[in-house]
């Protein structure tokens, strides 16, 4: 989870606040977010992959000026997303130096200010002077970055092959921090580390999050930190390289069609999403919402994305979406959001819980302990209810069979 | 959910640093309890039989936001106009609704939306019917009188 929320505005009081500008065009304006895979319609604009799926499962119209929109009419740009990787990469640090160019900037005209007396010629040439090195530095900087990226370029189309057999193993995103990690070091190591951290970091102080480090970290689109820049130069290579050799296609995989589930009965529905290895479990409109997005995410994936994720990491993206949209799993219906507030303020997590629910790790005491209350005013209600009407009363043990069962243990 | 949190960032700056276009418009705009739920205080325009008075809306997010519109409606038996349900506060607004809205448009939109739907009511798809009715003849007088009274009382 990064609790980092960057905006255009942040370039604003900086040395170059044209900046937010640029900024503010490299983003989706769905979900006002850096583009993410970025997609082109048939009216230029531009959208993330996944945002404007998900909106046209609804409404078949571009967001931005409302004209008819289909999603066969939707495009890939390889450029404009290895455009943004690149911008990303560097954003933070972009951010960073020129604050500082601003702050140092906004201290030497005090000095100027204060020193008018003696020797105004030779303060301003020495400002200048120093103005320029730093300049120069900055340049620098963003030149590292991309230039050792040109040189490789015509190679690349050679390497690509080589490369691609590096690159392609097997990435998974952390359900917790969103971060990329090869999946056997997820599965061992990485899930534990956030999840402790995450629990140290929420008794200390949310403001004060630092992402965790983690072992064998492999390059993370969305990471807050702040590498070397030798180490950012050395990954970043790949950006020019990734768009050359994009016409590889042999990944590619048929686009999944849209299902008319209205005529299909249960077992058809469940013969469908078995085939595609899908949890079979839920109600009727459960499996239907569930295929749904996981078309969604499989077309985003294999149609729009440069480089496609595996099969098994887009289950685990539906399985992350479902836990957060089922309303079932949810608390009296509440929502993401204020999970997350909750979350945020409660030192012990409920979603950390629901994920154990299943398995021996369940901590019964703590789920007791989080919603005694519930439990208590649950049991009481139907205590009320019984004696006045027992008809009713088949809804209402369902109810309190669970919290008696887990008061009892 | 993080689109939530951003546009937490946005408003609480344009509020801070005054924009010519909401400052106007916009009183306090924050959110209550958690970021699905917010509260906004807006100026009555200008010119209308508004001006001078505050209206308080209350703003909640559904789970898809920004996929679906939010649920926005004014503080129940405080708005006199067209297309607001004097009861309940609802409002009759074309871009809150499933079919019109866009998920390119944020919550500061929606008030200017609304701030705008203050300054033009319309009268052909009314939610208060006498205010409408007043219009369509478009007595001026009587329009500004029952308005005023509905405020004071």
């Amino acid at each position: 989870m990064n609790y980092n929320v960057s905006d255009a505005t942040d370039f604003s009081h900086t040395s170059i606040p044209q900046l937010s500008q640029l900024d503010t065009l490299v983003r989706c304006h769905i979900c006002k977010d850096l583009l993410k895979i970025p997609v082109l319609t048939p009216c230029s604009h531009t959208f993330c992959s996944l945002c404007i799926r998900e909106y046209l499962t609804r409404e078949p119209k571009c967001p931005l000026c409302l004209s008819e929109l289909r999603e066969s009419n939707l495009r890939s740009e390889f450029l404009v997303n290895e455009i943004i990787e690149s911008y990303r990469s560097v954003r933070d640090e972009l951010l960073e130096s020129l604050k500082e160019d601003q702050r140092n900037n906004a201290e030497k005209s005090l000095i100027e200010l204060t020193d008018d007396d003696n020797d105004d010629d030779l303060q301003i040439v020495g400002t200048n002077q120093k103005e320029e090195v730093k300049r120069d530095k900055n340049e620098k900087s963003v030149g590292k970055v991309t230039k050792p990226s040109t040189s490789t370029g015509l190679n690349s189309l050679l390497n690509s092959q080589r490369d691609k057999s590096k690159t392609k193993e097997k990435l998974a995103q952390c359900p917790i921090c969103s971060n990329f990690y090869p999946i056997q070091a997820l599965e061992r190591t990485h899930l534990d580390e956030c999840l402790t951290m995450q629990s140290l970091d929420e008794s200390t102080d949310v403001k004060k999050r630092t992402p965790t480090p983690p072992s064998p970290r492999i390059k993370s689109p969305k990471s807050s930190s702040k590498p070397k820049r030798a180490v950012n130069a050395k990954d970043d290579i790949s950006h020019v390289d990734k768009y050359l050799s994009s016409f590889n296609t042999g990944q590619r995989r048929e686009r999944l069609p849209k299902i008319n589930f209205t005529s299909m009965s249960l077992s058809q529905i469940k013969q469908k999403l078995a085939s595609l290895s899908l949890p079979t479990h839920g109600s009727r409109q459960n499996m239907i919402a569930r295929y749904n997005h996981y078309e969604v995410l499989w077309n985003s994936n294999f149609c729009d994305a440069i480089e496609p994720v595996d099969e098994s990491e887009l289950r685990r993206q539906l399985a992350s979406w479902e836990a957060s949209h089922n309303p079932s799993n949810g608390n009296n219906g509440t929502n993401i959001i204020s999970k997350m507030m909750r979350r945020a303020n409660q030192g012990n997590s409920y979603q950390k819980l629901l994920a154990d629910f299943k398995t021996d790790n369940f901590q019964r005491k703590s789920w007791i302990l989080m919603f005694r209350k519930d439990f208590k005013n649950l049991i009481q209600e139907a205590k009320r209810s019984i004696p006045r009407e027992s008809k009713t009363t088949g809804s209402v043990d369902n109810q309190i069979a669970v919290p008696e069962n887990t008061e009892k243990e | 959910m993080s689109r939530a949190a951003k546009e937490y960032k946005t408003i609480t700056k344009v509020l801070k640093e005054g924009d010519e276009v909401y400052s106007q418009l916009i009183v306090g705009m924050e959110p209550k309890e958690d970021l699905t739920r917010w509260e906004a205080l807006i100026r009555g325009p200008s010119g209308t039989p508004y001006e001078g008075c505050n209206f308080r809306l209350h703003l909640s997010l559904p789970q898809e936001y920004p996929m679906s519109p939010p649920y926005v409606k004014f503080e129940p038996y405080a708005m006199p106009h067209a297309n607001v349900d004097f009861r309940t506060g609802e409002i009759c607004l074309d871009i809150l609704t499933k079919q019109h809205w866009s998920p390119a448009w944020d919550l500061l939109h929606v008030v200017q939306a609304i701030g705008q739907l203050l300054d033009e009511p319309v009268s052909s798809s009314p939610l208060n019917v006498d205010i409408a009715n007043i219009l369509k003849a478009n007595d001026m007088n009587a329009y500004y009188g029952l308005v005023h009274y509905y405020i004071k009382s």
